[in-house]
Protein backbone atom coordinates (compact mmCIF):
# COMPACT_ATOMS: atom_id res chain seq x y z
CA UNK A 1 0.00 0.00 0.00
CA UNK A 2 3.08 2.33 -0.03
CA UNK A 3 2.36 3.26 -3.74
CA UNK A 4 -1.56 4.66 -1.96
CA UNK A 5 0.23 6.64 0.42
CA UNK A 6 2.82 7.85 -1.79
CA UNK A 7 -0.48 9.13 -4.76
CA UNK A 8 -2.15 10.37 -0.89
CA UNK A 9 0.83 13.05 0.01
CA UNK A 10 1.60 13.67 -3.88
CA UNK A 11 -1.90 15.17 -3.70
CA UNK A 12 -2.15 16.70 -0.03
CA UNK A 13 1.55 18.23 0.04
CA UNK A 14 2.61 15.62 2.27
CA UNK A 15 3.80 16.23 6.03
CA UNK A 16 6.51 18.41 4.86
CA UNK A 17 4.37 20.04 2.12
CA UNK A 18 7.50 18.70 0.22
CA UNK A 19 5.39 17.86 -2.94
CA UNK A 20 3.51 21.92 -3.58
CA UNK A 21 3.49 24.92 -1.37
CA UNK A 22 0.54 25.03 1.02
CA UNK A 23 -0.57 29.02 0.58
CA UNK A 24 -3.43 29.47 2.91
CA UNK A 25 -5.38 32.78 4.36
CA UNK A 26 -6.10 31.15 7.55
CA UNK A 27 -3.84 33.12 10.17
CA UNK A 28 -6.17 36.47 9.23
CA UNK A 29 -9.28 37.50 9.29
CA UNK A 30 -10.49 34.61 11.11
CA UNK A 31 -14.09 36.42 11.49
CA UNK A 32 -15.03 36.79 7.89
CA UNK A 33 -13.13 33.87 7.45
CA UNK A 34 -15.30 32.16 9.92
CA UNK A 35 -18.61 33.64 8.22
CA UNK A 36 -17.68 32.48 4.64
CA UNK A 37 -17.37 28.77 5.93
CA UNK A 38 -20.91 29.38 7.89
CA UNK A 39 -22.46 30.79 4.69
CA UNK A 40 -21.09 27.94 2.36
CA UNK A 41 -22.41 25.07 5.14
CA UNK A 42 -25.94 26.63 4.97
CA UNK A 43 -25.88 26.92 1.38
CA UNK A 44 -25.11 23.09 1.30
CA UNK A 45 -27.67 21.98 3.82
CA UNK A 46 -30.44 23.55 1.80
CA UNK A 47 -29.22 21.50 -1.35
CA UNK A 48 -29.25 18.88 0.90
CA UNK A 49 -32.75 19.99 2.24
CA UNK A 50 -33.94 20.41 -1.40
CA UNK A 51 -32.57 17.13 -2.87
CA UNK A 52 -34.13 14.99 0.00
CA UNK A 53 -37.34 16.75 -1.41
CA UNK A 54 -36.91 16.13 -4.58
CA UNK A 55 -36.25 12.50 -4.24
CA UNK A 56 -39.47 11.97 -1.65
CA UNK A 57 -41.46 13.60 -4.72
CA UNK A 58 -39.55 11.19 -7.26
CA UNK A 59 -40.50 8.28 -5.63
CA UNK A 60 -44.49 8.90 -5.58
CA UNK A 61 -44.19 8.30 -9.54
CA UNK A 62 -43.67 5.03 -10.92
CA UNK A 63 -40.51 4.95 -13.39
CA UNK A 64 -40.67 6.41 -16.52
CA UNK A 65 -38.79 8.25 -19.02
CA UNK A 66 -39.83 11.65 -17.60
CA UNK A 67 -38.47 10.66 -13.89
CA UNK A 68 -35.52 9.37 -14.87
CA UNK A 69 -34.31 12.80 -16.42
CA UNK A 70 -35.41 14.10 -13.54
CA UNK A 71 -33.45 11.97 -11.36
CA UNK A 72 -30.34 13.06 -13.72
CA UNK A 73 -31.06 16.41 -13.15
CA UNK A 74 -31.32 15.72 -9.38
CA UNK A 75 -27.81 14.03 -9.55
CA UNK A 76 -26.35 17.19 -11.30
CA UNK A 77 -27.98 19.51 -9.03
CA UNK A 78 -26.64 17.97 -5.60
CA UNK A 79 -23.20 16.62 -7.04
CA UNK A 80 -23.04 20.41 -8.17
CA UNK A 81 -23.77 21.80 -4.89
CA UNK A 82 -22.50 19.74 -2.45
CA UNK A 83 -19.23 20.08 -4.32
CA UNK A 84 -19.14 23.60 -4.65
CA UNK A 85 -19.91 24.49 -0.90
CA UNK A 86 -18.00 21.97 0.61
CA UNK A 87 -14.91 22.24 -1.10
CA UNK A 88 -14.87 25.95 -0.96
CA UNK A 89 -14.43 25.98 2.91
CA UNK A 90 -12.19 22.91 2.34
CA UNK A 91 -9.84 24.15 0.39
CA UNK A 92 -9.74 27.56 2.39
CA UNK A 93 -8.26 25.50 5.47
CA UNK A 94 -6.42 23.11 3.41
CA UNK A 95 -5.56 24.45 0.40
CA UNK A 96 -4.20 20.80 -1.25
CA UNK A 97 -4.28 22.14 -4.91
CA UNK A 98 -3.79 18.59 -6.48
CA UNK A 99 -6.23 16.98 -4.92
CA UNK A 100 -8.58 19.93 -5.43
CA UNK A 101 -7.60 19.50 -9.26
CA UNK A 102 -7.80 15.86 -8.90
CA UNK A 103 -11.78 16.64 -7.68
CA UNK A 104 -12.21 18.78 -10.14
CA UNK A 105 -11.69 17.03 -13.08
CA UNK A 106 -13.78 14.38 -11.51
CA UNK A 107 -16.54 17.41 -11.36
CA UNK A 108 -15.39 18.53 -14.83
CA UNK A 109 -16.08 15.14 -16.62
CA UNK A 110 -19.49 14.53 -14.28
CA UNK A 111 -20.72 17.87 -15.55
CA UNK A 112 -20.52 17.27 -19.03
CA UNK A 113 -21.98 13.71 -18.86
CA UNK A 114 -25.04 15.22 -16.85
CA UNK A 115 -24.92 18.63 -19.83
CA UNK A 116 -25.07 15.07 -22.17
CA UNK A 117 -27.93 13.64 -20.80
CA UNK A 118 -29.69 16.76 -20.20
CA UNK A 119 -31.35 16.30 -23.38
CA UNK A 120 -33.23 13.74 -21.74
CA UNK A 121 -35.32 17.07 -20.33
CA UNK A 122 -36.99 17.22 -23.57
CA UNK A 123 -39.47 14.28 -22.23
CA UNK A 124 -40.38 15.79 -19.43
CA UNK A 125 -41.15 19.12 -21.03
CA UNK A 126 -42.99 17.22 -23.73
CA UNK A 127 -45.04 15.83 -20.67
CA UNK A 128 -45.35 18.86 -19.25
CA UNK A 129 -46.91 20.11 -22.27
CA UNK A 130 -49.25 17.09 -23.12
CA UNK A 131 -50.49 17.51 -19.43
CA UNK A 132 -51.27 21.36 -19.96
CA UNK A 133 -52.98 20.53 -23.04
CA UNK A 134 -54.99 17.37 -21.46
CA UNK A 135 -55.95 19.69 -18.36
CA UNK A 136 -57.21 22.86 -20.98
CA UNK A 137 -59.04 20.11 -22.63
CA UNK A 138 -60.27 18.67 -19.67
CA UNK A 139 -61.89 21.78 -18.26
CA UNK A 140 -63.39 22.40 -21.57
CA UNK A 141 -65.21 18.70 -21.09
CA UNK A 142 -66.25 19.80 -18.33
CA UNK A 143 -67.61 22.55 -18.84
CA UNK A 144 -69.22 21.11 -21.69
CA UNK A 145 -70.74 17.97 -19.76
CA UNK A 146 -72.17 20.49 -17.10
CA UNK A 147 -73.28 22.25 -19.86
CA UNK A 148 -75.20 18.93 -21.55
CA UNK A 149 -76.62 18.34 -18.03
CA UNK A 150 -78.50 21.82 -17.79
CA UNK A 151 -79.58 21.25 -21.02
CA UNK A 152 -80.84 17.58 -20.23
CA UNK A 153 -82.07 19.04 -17.21
CA UNK A 154 -84.02 22.24 -19.02
CA UNK A 155 -85.39 19.28 -21.23
CA UNK A 156 -86.17 17.08 -18.81
CA UNK A 157 -88.04 19.72 -16.68
CA UNK A 158 -89.82 21.33 -19.96
CA UNK A 159 -90.92 17.95 -21.39
CA UNK A 160 -92.79 17.31 -17.93
CA UNK A 161 -95.39 20.23 -18.24
CA UNK A 162 -96.71 18.95 -21.77
CA UNK A 163 -96.49 15.18 -20.17
CA UNK A 164 -98.19 16.30 -16.83
CA UNK A 165 -100.70 18.20 -19.48
CA UNK A 166 -101.53 15.11 -21.45
CA UNK A 167 -101.60 12.41 -18.05
CA UNK A 168 -104.41 14.61 -16.62
CA UNK A 169 -106.02 15.48 -19.58
CA UNK A 170 -106.36 11.62 -20.18
CA UNK A 171 -107.68 11.49 -16.47
CA UNK A 172 -110.19 14.17 -17.67
CA UNK A 173 -111.28 12.31 -20.74
CA UNK A 174 -112.03 9.34 -18.66
CA UNK A 175 -114.08 10.76 -16.36
CA UNK A 176 -115.81 12.57 -19.56
CA UNK A 177 -116.14 9.00 -21.03
CA UNK A 178 -117.96 7.87 -17.07
CA UNK A 179 -120.23 10.63 -17.10
CA UNK A 180 -121.11 11.05 -20.70
CA UNK A 181 -120.24 14.42 -20.72
CA UNK A 182 -119.66 14.67 -24.16
CA UNK A 183 -119.04 18.40 -24.10
CA UNK A 184 -116.55 17.92 -21.95
CA UNK A 185 -115.08 14.97 -23.65
CA UNK A 186 -114.88 16.64 -27.06
CA UNK A 187 -112.91 20.20 -25.07
CA UNK A 188 -110.73 17.41 -23.53
CA UNK A 189 -109.49 15.73 -27.09
CA UNK A 190 -109.31 19.25 -28.40
CA UNK A 191 -106.74 20.01 -25.50
CA UNK A 192 -105.15 16.31 -25.62
CA UNK A 193 -104.67 17.14 -29.58
CA UNK A 194 -102.77 20.78 -29.05
CA UNK A 195 -100.14 19.41 -25.77
CA UNK A 196 -99.87 16.44 -28.06
CA UNK A 197 -98.72 19.23 -30.77
CA UNK A 198 -97.04 21.03 -28.34
CA UNK A 199 -95.32 18.36 -26.82
CA UNK A 200 -93.82 17.11 -30.96
CA UNK A 201 -92.60 20.57 -31.16
CA UNK A 202 -90.29 20.39 -28.38
CA UNK A 203 -89.10 17.07 -28.48
CA UNK A 204 -88.59 18.33 -32.32
CA UNK A 205 -86.66 21.36 -31.11
CA UNK A 206 -84.68 19.15 -29.05
CA UNK A 207 -83.58 16.80 -31.47
CA UNK A 208 -82.09 19.44 -33.91
CA UNK A 209 -80.64 21.39 -31.24
CA UNK A 210 -78.81 18.69 -30.15
CA UNK A 211 -78.29 17.39 -33.73
CA UNK A 212 -76.40 20.76 -34.10
CA UNK A 213 -74.47 20.01 -30.63
CA UNK A 214 -73.42 17.03 -31.16
CA UNK A 215 -72.96 15.86 -34.66
CA UNK A 216 -71.04 16.82 -37.79
CA UNK A 217 -72.70 19.10 -39.64
CA UNK A 218 -72.32 18.71 -43.35
CA UNK A 219 -72.90 21.60 -45.45
CA UNK A 220 -75.61 20.95 -48.68
CA UNK A 221 -74.54 23.86 -50.76
CA UNK A 222 -76.59 24.66 -53.58
CA UNK A 223 -77.51 27.25 -55.98
CA UNK A 224 -81.13 28.61 -55.36
CA UNK A 225 -83.54 31.73 -55.75
CA UNK A 226 -83.26 33.69 -52.65
CA UNK A 227 -86.16 35.23 -53.47
CA UNK A 228 -88.64 31.84 -53.44
CA UNK A 229 -87.04 31.00 -49.70
CA UNK A 230 -87.83 34.31 -48.63
CA UNK A 231 -91.05 34.67 -50.19
CA UNK A 232 -92.02 30.94 -49.24
CA UNK A 233 -90.84 32.03 -45.38
CA UNK A 234 -93.16 35.13 -45.39
CA UNK A 235 -96.55 33.85 -46.87
CA UNK A 236 -95.99 30.99 -43.79
CA UNK A 237 -95.83 33.64 -41.33
CA UNK A 238 -98.53 35.86 -43.03
CA UNK A 239 -101.20 34.68 -41.59
CA UNK A 240 -100.05 34.00 -37.78
CA UNK A 241 -98.81 38.40 -38.36
CA UNK A 242 -101.64 39.56 -40.01
CA UNK A 243 -103.92 37.77 -37.22
CA UNK A 244 -102.50 40.89 -35.19
CA UNK A 245 -103.01 43.30 -38.20
CA UNK A 246 -99.01 43.18 -38.18
CA UNK A 247 -97.66 43.99 -41.80
CA UNK A 248 -94.92 41.89 -43.03
CA UNK A 249 -92.73 42.72 -46.61
CA UNK A 250 -90.04 41.46 -48.00
CA UNK A 251 -87.66 42.28 -50.46
CA UNK A 252 -84.42 40.98 -51.83
CA UNK A 253 -81.59 42.98 -54.23
CA UNK A 254 -80.05 38.90 -54.62
CA UNK A 255 -81.89 36.56 -56.63
CA UNK A 256 -79.67 33.26 -57.29
CA UNK A 257 -77.03 32.86 -54.18
CA UNK A 258 -74.93 29.79 -53.36
CA UNK A 259 -74.97 28.47 -50.01
CA UNK A 260 -76.90 25.59 -48.07
CA UNK A 261 -80.43 25.79 -48.66
CA UNK A 262 -81.71 24.13 -45.70
CA UNK A 263 -79.87 25.90 -43.12
CA UNK A 264 -80.32 29.26 -44.30
CA UNK A 265 -84.36 28.52 -44.11
CA UNK A 266 -83.97 27.07 -40.31
CA UNK A 267 -82.21 30.60 -39.66
CA UNK A 268 -84.75 32.50 -41.19
CA UNK A 269 -87.88 30.96 -40.07
CA UNK A 270 -87.02 30.95 -36.40
CA UNK A 271 -86.08 34.76 -36.72
CA UNK A 272 -89.28 35.64 -38.45
CA UNK A 273 -91.19 33.45 -36.18
CA UNK A 274 -89.57 35.50 -33.10
CA UNK A 275 -90.44 38.60 -35.31
CA UNK A 276 -94.00 37.77 -35.41
CA UNK A 277 -94.52 36.50 -31.65
CA UNK A 278 -93.38 39.60 -30.33
CA UNK A 279 -94.61 42.18 -32.36
CA UNK A 280 -98.69 43.10 -32.50
CA UNK A 281 -98.57 46.18 -34.25
CA UNK A 282 -96.81 47.95 -37.34
CA UNK A 283 -94.87 45.85 -39.15
CA UNK A 284 -92.07 43.43 -39.89
CA UNK A 285 -89.50 43.96 -43.09
CA UNK A 286 -87.08 40.59 -44.46
CA UNK A 287 -84.23 42.37 -46.10
CA UNK A 288 -81.44 40.52 -48.43
CA UNK A 289 -78.77 42.16 -50.20
CA UNK A 290 -75.02 41.08 -50.56
CA UNK A 291 -71.71 43.46 -50.12
CA UNK A 292 -68.93 41.25 -52.27
CA UNK A 293 -68.06 39.42 -49.02
CA UNK A 294 -71.39 38.18 -47.44
CA UNK A 295 -74.84 37.77 -48.30
CA UNK A 296 -76.63 40.22 -45.37
CA UNK A 297 -80.79 39.80 -44.27
CA UNK A 298 -82.06 41.49 -41.94
CA UNK A 299 -85.28 41.04 -40.16
CA UNK A 300 -86.79 44.35 -39.07
CA UNK A 301 -89.80 45.14 -36.44
CA UNK A 302 -91.72 47.12 -34.89
CA UNK A 303 -92.55 44.95 -31.64
CA UNK A 304 -91.97 45.40 -27.93
CA UNK A 305 -88.13 45.16 -28.24
CA UNK A 306 -85.77 43.54 -26.24
CA UNK A 307 -84.10 45.20 -23.29
CA UNK A 308 -80.15 45.52 -23.09
CA UNK A 309 -79.30 43.04 -20.05
CA UNK A 310 -81.82 40.19 -22.64
CA UNK A 311 -80.03 41.04 -25.54
CA UNK A 312 -77.41 38.27 -25.09
CA UNK A 313 -79.40 36.08 -22.88
CA UNK A 314 -81.69 35.29 -25.86
CA UNK A 315 -79.72 33.50 -27.28
CA UNK A 316 -79.10 31.02 -24.25
CA UNK A 317 -81.13 27.62 -24.35
CA UNK A 318 -84.55 28.26 -22.78
CA UNK A 319 -83.93 31.32 -22.27
CA UNK A 320 -87.54 33.14 -23.33
CA UNK A 321 -89.05 36.74 -22.60
CA UNK A 322 -92.72 36.87 -21.72
CA UNK A 323 -93.20 33.30 -20.94
CA UNK A 324 -91.94 33.37 -16.85
CA UNK A 325 -94.93 29.88 -16.65
CA UNK A 326 -92.97 28.34 -19.61
CA UNK A 327 -95.94 27.86 -21.22
CA UNK A 328 -94.77 25.05 -24.31
CA UNK A 329 -97.41 26.90 -26.70
CA UNK A 330 -95.97 30.02 -26.33
CA UNK A 331 -92.32 28.43 -27.60
CA UNK A 332 -89.73 26.55 -25.42
CA UNK A 333 -86.83 29.16 -26.13
CA UNK A 334 -84.80 27.62 -28.53
CA UNK A 335 -85.29 28.86 -31.33
CA UNK A 336 -82.98 31.76 -31.23
CA UNK A 337 -80.04 29.37 -29.78
CA UNK A 338 -81.32 27.21 -32.40
CA UNK A 339 -80.38 30.11 -35.19
CA UNK A 340 -78.14 31.19 -34.15
CA UNK A 341 -75.75 27.87 -33.94
CA UNK A 342 -77.21 26.85 -37.13
CA UNK A 343 -75.43 30.45 -38.38
CA UNK A 344 -72.38 29.45 -36.87
CA UNK A 345 -72.33 25.85 -38.91
CA UNK A 346 -72.95 28.48 -42.27
CA UNK A 347 -69.77 30.05 -40.50
CA UNK A 348 -72.06 33.39 -40.53
CA UNK A 349 -73.51 35.39 -37.50
CA UNK A 350 -76.34 37.11 -36.25
CA UNK A 351 -76.57 40.59 -34.76
CA UNK A 352 -79.53 42.10 -32.85
CA UNK A 353 -80.38 46.00 -32.69
CA UNK A 354 -83.18 46.58 -29.89
CA UNK A 355 -84.38 48.70 -27.23
CA UNK A 356 -87.18 48.53 -25.43
CA UNK A 357 -90.40 49.57 -27.00
CA UNK A 358 -88.53 50.19 -30.36
CA UNK A 359 -88.74 47.79 -32.06
CA UNK A 360 -85.97 45.34 -33.43
CA UNK A 361 -83.98 44.41 -36.20
CA UNK A 362 -82.00 41.56 -36.44
CA UNK A 363 -79.31 41.12 -39.16
CA UNK A 364 -77.86 37.42 -40.65
CA UNK A 365 -74.48 38.13 -42.36
CA UNK A 366 -73.61 34.74 -43.86
CA UNK A 367 -69.53 35.01 -45.11
CA UNK A 368 -69.40 33.27 -48.65
CA UNK A 369 -72.58 33.13 -49.77
CA UNK A 370 -72.21 35.48 -52.40
CA UNK A 371 -74.53 36.13 -54.71
CA UNK A 372 -74.55 34.31 -58.67
CA UNK A 373 -77.65 36.69 -59.81
CA UNK A 374 -78.74 39.66 -58.51
CA UNK A 375 -82.51 41.47 -58.74
CA UNK A 376 -83.51 42.33 -62.11
CA UNK A 377 -79.80 41.98 -63.11
CA UNK A 378 -78.04 39.99 -65.77
CA UNK A 379 -76.24 36.43 -64.28
CA UNK A 380 -73.24 37.77 -62.84
CA UNK A 381 -70.34 37.28 -65.16
CA UNK A 382 -67.80 34.01 -65.25
CA UNK A 383 -64.99 36.33 -63.55
CA UNK A 384 -67.28 37.23 -60.77
CA UNK A 385 -68.54 34.22 -60.51
CA UNK A 386 -65.38 32.30 -60.20
CA UNK A 387 -63.95 34.99 -57.44
CA UNK A 388 -67.27 34.15 -55.63
CA UNK A 389 -66.11 30.51 -55.27
CA UNK A 390 -68.06 28.39 -58.03
CA UNK A 391 -66.13 26.29 -59.54
CA UNK A 392 -66.00 25.38 -63.48
CA UNK A 393 -67.28 22.20 -63.24
CA UNK A 394 -70.22 23.69 -61.60
CA UNK A 395 -70.31 26.53 -64.20
CA UNK A 396 -69.94 23.53 -66.76
CA UNK A 397 -72.47 22.15 -65.25
CA UNK A 398 -75.19 24.31 -65.07
CA UNK A 399 -74.82 25.11 -69.10
CA UNK B 1 -111.84 19.14 1.76
CA UNK B 2 -111.01 22.82 0.74
CA UNK B 3 -107.76 22.83 -1.11
CA UNK B 4 -105.40 25.49 -2.71
CA UNK B 5 -104.25 24.63 -5.98
CA UNK B 6 -101.18 26.67 -7.03
CA UNK B 7 -100.26 25.86 -10.94
CA UNK B 8 -99.13 27.99 -13.14
CA UNK B 9 -99.24 26.15 -16.04
CA UNK B 10 -103.28 27.44 -17.11
CA UNK B 11 -104.08 24.05 -18.77
CA UNK B 12 -102.97 22.05 -16.21
CA UNK B 13 -104.45 23.66 -13.36
CA UNK B 14 -107.70 23.86 -15.44
CA UNK B 15 -107.53 20.25 -15.56
CA UNK B 16 -106.21 19.42 -12.45
CA UNK B 17 -109.22 21.60 -10.68
CA UNK B 18 -111.77 19.63 -12.86
CA UNK B 19 -110.58 16.52 -11.69
CA UNK B 20 -110.35 17.07 -8.41
CA UNK B 21 -113.87 18.78 -8.17
CA UNK B 22 -115.10 15.62 -9.75
CA UNK B 23 -113.95 13.74 -6.98
CA UNK B 24 -115.53 16.14 -4.16
CA UNK B 25 -113.16 18.69 -3.32
CA UNK B 26 -113.78 22.15 -3.29
CA UNK B 27 -110.74 24.24 -4.97
CA UNK B 28 -109.65 27.72 -5.01
CA UNK B 29 -106.82 27.89 -8.08
CA UNK B 30 -103.86 30.29 -8.01
CA UNK B 31 -101.53 31.14 -11.13
CA UNK B 32 -98.88 32.83 -9.45
CA UNK B 33 -97.28 33.19 -5.47
CA UNK B 34 -99.33 36.43 -5.13
CA UNK B 35 -102.62 34.99 -5.92
CA UNK B 36 -101.32 31.77 -3.66
CA UNK B 37 -100.93 34.27 -0.34
CA UNK B 38 -103.91 35.97 -0.96
CA UNK B 39 -105.94 33.17 -0.98
CA UNK B 40 -104.24 31.39 1.41
CA UNK B 41 -107.06 31.53 3.72
CA UNK B 42 -107.42 29.40 7.64
CA UNK B 43 -110.26 27.44 5.73
CA UNK B 44 -107.53 25.91 2.96
CA UNK B 45 -106.98 22.31 4.69
CA UNK B 46 -104.71 21.48 1.87
CA UNK B 47 -102.40 23.17 -0.51
CA UNK B 48 -100.95 21.61 -4.25
CA UNK B 49 -97.70 23.62 -4.52
CA UNK B 50 -96.24 23.92 -7.71
CA UNK B 51 -91.93 25.00 -7.45
CA UNK B 52 -91.20 26.91 -10.41
CA UNK B 53 -94.27 30.31 -10.24
CA UNK B 54 -93.35 32.99 -12.33
CA UNK B 55 -93.27 35.58 -9.31
CA UNK B 56 -90.84 32.91 -7.78
CA UNK B 57 -90.35 29.49 -5.90
CA UNK B 58 -92.83 27.97 -3.84
CA UNK B 59 -90.27 28.03 -0.90
CA UNK B 60 -91.50 31.44 0.30
CA UNK B 61 -94.90 29.98 0.99
CA UNK B 62 -93.96 27.44 2.69
CA UNK B 63 -91.78 29.74 4.85
CA UNK B 64 -94.51 31.72 5.36
CA UNK B 65 -96.98 29.20 6.07
CA UNK B 66 -94.17 27.73 9.12
CA UNK B 67 -94.10 31.41 10.53
CA UNK B 68 -97.86 31.57 10.57
CA UNK B 69 -97.92 28.20 12.18
CA UNK B 70 -100.81 26.99 9.09
CA UNK B 71 -101.85 23.76 9.40
CA UNK B 72 -102.85 23.16 5.69
CA UNK B 73 -101.22 19.50 4.45
CA UNK B 74 -98.61 20.67 1.76
CA UNK B 75 -97.96 18.44 -1.79
CA UNK B 76 -95.29 19.90 -3.42
CA UNK B 77 -95.93 19.23 -7.32
CA UNK B 78 -92.56 19.71 -9.27
CA UNK B 79 -90.97 19.03 -12.58
CA UNK B 80 -87.28 19.68 -11.40
CA UNK B 81 -85.82 15.74 -10.54
CA UNK B 82 -82.21 16.88 -8.61
CA UNK B 83 -82.42 15.91 -5.12
CA UNK B 84 -80.50 19.06 -4.15
CA UNK B 85 -83.12 20.77 -5.34
CA UNK B 86 -85.38 19.73 -3.21
CA UNK B 87 -83.85 19.03 -0.57
CA UNK B 88 -84.65 22.24 1.22
CA UNK B 89 -88.12 22.06 0.63
CA UNK B 90 -88.44 18.93 2.46
CA UNK B 91 -87.43 20.39 5.57
CA UNK B 92 -89.92 22.82 5.39
CA UNK B 93 -92.64 20.62 6.08
CA UNK B 94 -93.70 19.01 3.18
CA UNK B 95 -96.30 16.15 3.68
CA UNK B 96 -95.42 14.76 0.09
CA UNK B 97 -93.11 15.53 -3.43
CA UNK B 98 -94.86 14.32 -6.61
CA UNK B 99 -92.95 14.50 -9.52
CA UNK B 100 -94.76 15.91 -12.60
CA UNK B 101 -96.19 14.24 -14.59
CA UNK B 102 -98.84 14.09 -11.67
CA UNK B 103 -100.20 10.20 -10.97
CA UNK B 104 -104.07 11.46 -10.06
CA UNK B 105 -104.17 8.20 -7.84
CA UNK B 106 -101.15 8.92 -5.99
CA UNK B 107 -102.11 12.46 -5.54
CA UNK B 108 -105.99 11.47 -3.92
CA UNK B 109 -103.82 8.79 -1.49
CA UNK B 110 -102.08 11.89 -0.24
CA UNK B 111 -104.55 14.69 -0.22
CA UNK B 112 -105.68 12.79 3.67
CA UNK B 113 -103.19 12.32 6.05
Amino acid sequence: MSWLSEIARWLTGGPRHQYMTLVHCMDHDMTWIGVTVLLDLTVAVGYLVIARHWWIQERSISPSPERQALSRMKSIFLFCGLCGYIFIPIKMYWPAWRLYDAFMMVLAIQTWRYAWDARGLKVVYHQLGLARTLAVELEASKAESLRQTRFLNAVSHDLRMPLNRLVLQSELLDVAARTGDSELMEETIRSIRESARATSTMLGRFVELADLDWSEQPRATETFDLADLLGGLADAQRPAAEARSVELTWSSDVRQIRTDRGKLRTILEELLKNAVQFTYKGHIRVQAHADSQALIISVRDTGLGISEKDLERIFHDFFQVGNPERDPTKGIGLGLPLARRTADCLGGQIDVESALGAGTTVRLRIPGAVPLRTADGPPLDLRQRLDAGEGLAHLAGRG
Amino acid sequence: MRILLVEDDPVACRTLAKLLRYHGHDIVEAANLLLAFERLTAEIEVIILDLMLPDGLGHSLLRHMRDTGHPARVIVTTGMSSPRDLSDVRSLGVARILQKPINLDELLANLDP
